[in-house]
């Protein structure tokens, strides 16, 4: 079978599906104001039996005075009004808190985030919060919490365990991909962390002049063993070792499929490109992790994995597509072309559209951001699946024509079917939020409610001092 | 605080004047950023933290020892000491914000187009081009007043301190049109024209050298001036020259006010202020050619970095991979023994360390490790003294 179910956006067929209505915006905490500020950033979103709940990280990350925590809200379905306006402290230990992740577990909410609260290096901590509001775990326990950087958490519930995955730099000189299974109890069952992807440990071996586990500075005679030999092309940054960054999450219920980042140090061998492995909630067990198409968020449908959000055209000067691509539940490699073309005089192998159902948002809106060479994850998305369809959302920005050509935002969603045809039920992206600099919008956050209908969530930024979480519902009709 | 700064000067300019290693490269250690775009940036261990990308970005090493290092992708700015990485400036968001550092906005281009420099002042303040926003912003931290009655009693002044927030503002321009002083004319700063170039020098006092379109500016105590016009530039470098320094390239001021810049990193300039003599330092020849003199030498759109009295110059980065130090009248490609030989690019077997970050006082050359329109790694190149 194909790695990628190919289709085209059929315009004709769009007319018949039922309109996406967008709800007024609700601030979900503004009496959270602390030291006179209201910043809220990198919101995440679940929905319980009862209500949803959204996480984000609250507060300054000013140098030397940060006040960045996890804090949460429980938003009422159906109205998408917010259950406490002032917030629910999660986690206020030293230092930065902050990219919370959660999922449920059919009784309470597993919060996770990275935290830098000794000071040196990130780990992952988490926390259970009830339906009710309640936090279980009172500032949050480790998931994972070794030397080197445990960071971007990455959250969700499979057969009766949690998979809380992250990136960690424990093989250096790159990034690798592990993750932990924690109870609902909240008892972390891989302390160390498993690896689900990470770099061939004898490439690196072979590589390494002398032993540099640790980030630890050399002596002076590792110094002048080993980093006065680093010269010519045999060193690290010319090697392709691959960093493995930024996981993303869902559940089918039994096993957990990430997305995420896979990078080379060679432009010309090897783009960024996105990858994807299931982990098996039950044993921990781990496929062979597979390159993919589409976007890096991950949606079961209940047939496969839709991965939305912006998907990258290859080339020197690669621009964002708005849209999903398909993936079996067992996941298979992706051909070749893992990008969408623009041109219909495709190479050989390259079919326009390759990464399933795409929106061309840089034509839509006019360009403007050509984000650099190589980049893939530029404009922070989401994705949820509610059995019918799954929506998928990005940031995205662009310049003002005219005036002072100011950076324009906005969130942006369409749907893709998954009922039956895997195709695009909007022409065009529905605009969200938007807000032109110095304002912002950004981050968006959705989860998949009762009666089909979607929390949308996503920071908003209007004020140095005020940058609130705000949320909508969002439904068809 | 003065005498602090005049000492961070003369032991900068002590080691700069007798210990500046001009030798063959000893060897390179990592110093800061892995090869992994994140997107708002990953802090914690320097050698582990990660921004969205640091390409055609310059670098500066501030007198407490901290590098500092923009994010052109996000509109971070990133500080590097002990060992750790910190972001200070910069909420991710493109726009254009003062105020508190964490949630300042800059907009350091777009695309290929992300060029940003940082340069530091003997106060220790930081200084970033914020091209977009034809702007140059600061970043420092704010001073508060000690106690009644207390005073320094070296200075006789009311003593101050860091309140402990670091605070962004604009110094130069500052987003709107603005307006062109004439020669000698000096305006509020933040009405000036071309308030911003994507490379710019910061003298030891905080005042500003650019060339931008029209001319080479200065900016002192929030006033403005021209100190060339575009025209009389180019009387004395030649009459379809291009002036503005942007887009790879790299400017800087010596102690004894000779501006140097390098508009589209193709050809050293540089500028007398105190005699308004403008002259053609490198760059005439073929690209990516050491000839026998310098400025028969051939750049190929590239990063210039130097040291404090311009004796030792770098370039490498934009189209080059290859670092080359302009030094005693040769240029010299650094070769992958550690050694420095004249020639084409193409035709030896060069150590590519790729982007030139910045000279340190020691002679410490920093580079980005990446290859062209990737995010890098921040390396130390280490060479032998004379």
């Amino acid at each position: 079978m194909r790695a990628l179910v190919l289709l085209l956006a059929s315009f004709g067929s769009m007319a018949a599906a039922a309109e996406l209505v967008v709800g007024e915006p609700v601030t979900i905490a503004p009496e959270c104001v602390r030291d006179g500020a209201l910043v809220q950033a990198t919101p995440a979103a679940a929905f319980g039996k009862k209500v949803y709940l959204i996480v984000w990280s609250d507060g300054s990350r000013m140098l030397g005075k940060e006040t960045a925590d996890i804090y949460c809200a429980r938003v009422e379905p159906g109205t998408g009004n917010s259950l406490d306006p002032k917030g629910i402290v999660v986690c206020k230990a030293e230092n930065l808190q902050s990219r919370p992740a959660v999922a449920f577990d059919g009784t309470n909410f597993l919060v996770a985030w990275e935290d830098l609260r000794n000071g040196m290096d990130h780990d992952i901590y988490a926390a259970r919060v009830s339906e009710e509001g309640k936090v279980l775990d009172s500032d949050g326990f480790p998931v994972v919490k070794r030397a080197n950087n445990q960071a971007w958490p990455a959250v969700a519930f499979a057969a009766g365990n949690y998979i809380v995955a992250w990136m960690d730099a424990r093989q250096y000189p790159v990034y690798g991909i592990y993750f932990a299974r924690v109870t609902p109890e909240g008892k972390v069952l891989d302390p160390e962390g498993l690896p689900a992807d990470v770099e061939d440990a004898a490439k690196i071996a072979k590589l390494k002049p002398v032993a540099r586990d640790s980030v630890a500075e050399p002596s002076a005679a590792e110094r002048r063993a080993t980093t006065e030999t680093w010269m010519g092309d045999k060193d690290y940054w010319w090697q392709p070792l691959a960093s493995r960054t930024c996981p993303a999450a869902s559940s089918n219920g039994t096993s957990v499929l990430l997305v995420y980042t896979k990078e080379y140090p060679f432009a010309g061998s090897g783009r960024p490109g996105l990858a994807a492995t299931l982990i098996r909630g039950a044993d921990a067990s781990v496929s062979q992790p597979v390159k993919v198409a589409g976007g890096p968020s991950p949606a079961w449908t209940g047939k496969g994995w839709a991965l939305g959000g912006p998907a990258w055209q290859s080339g020197w000067t690669p621009t964002p597509f708005l849209g999903a691509a398909f993936l079996p539940e067992t996941p298979v490699e992706a051909k070749e072309s893992a990008s969408p073309t623009r041109k219909p005089s495709a190479p050989e192998g390259r079919t326009p559209g390759d990464a399933g159902a795409t929106v061309d948002v840089v034509k839509m809106f006019g360009g403007g951001y050509n984000v650099g060479k190589g980049s893939t994850a530029s404009f922070p998305s989401a994705a949820a699946s509610n059995g019918r369809n799954t929506i998928v959302a990005m940031q995205y920005a662009w310049r003002e024509k005219s005036g002072d050509k100011r950076p324009v935002f906005a969130i942006l969603a369409l749907r893709v079917s998954t009922e039956g045809e895997f195709k695009l039920l909007d022409p065009t992206p529905l605009t969200i939020a938007s807000a032109t600099s110095p304002q912002s919008v950004g981050h968006p956050a959705i989860a998949a409610g009762p009666k089909g209908e979607y929390l949308l969530a996503c920071q908003s930024d209007s004020d140095v001092a005020k940058c609130p979480i705000i949320a909508r519902i969002v439904r068809e009709e | 605080m003065r005498y602090s700064v005049a000492l961070v000067v003369l032991l900068a300019a002590a080691a700069q004047a007798g210990q500046l290693a001009t030798g063959n490269a000893l060897g390179c250690e990592h110093v800061a950023f892995v090869r992994a775009g994140v997107v708002g940036g990953l802090v914690g261990p320097a050698r582990e933290c990660a921004a969205g990308d640091n390409r055609d970005i310059r670098c500066c090493l501030a007198p407490d020892g901290a590098i500092w290092v923009p994010d052109s992708r996000d509109c971070l700015v990133y500080r590097i000491k002990d060992g750790q990485a910190r972001i200070v400036a910069g909420c991710g968001v493109k726009g254009y914000r003062d105020g508190p550092a964490d949630r300042a906005m800059f907009d350091f281009g777009v695309g290929s187009y992300c060029d940003v420099e940082t340069n530091c002042d003997a106060a220790g303040n930081i200084y970033v081009s914020d091209m977009m926003n034809n702007a140059i912003r600061r970043i420092f931290r704010k001073q508060e007043s000690a106690p009644p009655g207390r005073k320094d009693s070296a200075s006789e002044t009311r003593t101050t301190r860091p309140d402990g927030t670091w605070w962004v503002e604009t110094v130069s321009g500052g987003g709107k049109k603005g307006r062109e002083p004439k020669k000698g004319e000096w305006i509020p700063a933040s009405e000036l024209r071309f308030g911003g170039a994507s490379r710019f020098a910061v003298a030891d006092d905080g005042t500003l050298f650019f060339a931008n379109y029209g001319g080479i500016y200065q900016v002192k105590e929030g006033k403005a001036t021209r100190l060339a016009t575009h025209e009389e530039l180019q009387a004395q470098l030649g009459p379809k020259k291009p002036i503005a320094d942007w887009h790879v390239g790299g400017s800087h001021i010596t102690p004894d006010g000779v501006f140097y810049w390098v508009p589209g990193g193709q050809e050293i300039y540089r500028f007398d202020t105190k005699t308004g003599r403008a002259e053609i330092v490198a760059g005439e020849g073929p690209k990516q050619t050491d000839a026998a003199t310098v400025r028969e030498s051939g750049f190929h759109t590239v990063d210039v970095v130097y040291s404090r009295d311009a004796s030792v110059i770098y370039t490498g980065g934009g189209d080059e991979s290859v670092p080359r130090r302009i030094h005693n009248g040769t240029v010299k490609h650094l070769q992958k023994d550690g050694t420095f030989k004249a020639g084409k690019e193409q035709d030896r077997d060069n150590w590519r360390l790729y982007q030139v970050a910045f000279l340190s006082p020691e002679g410490d050359l920093y580079t980005f490790c990446g290859i062209y329109a990737w995010a890098g790694w921040l390396v130390k190149v280490r060479f032998a003294k004379e």
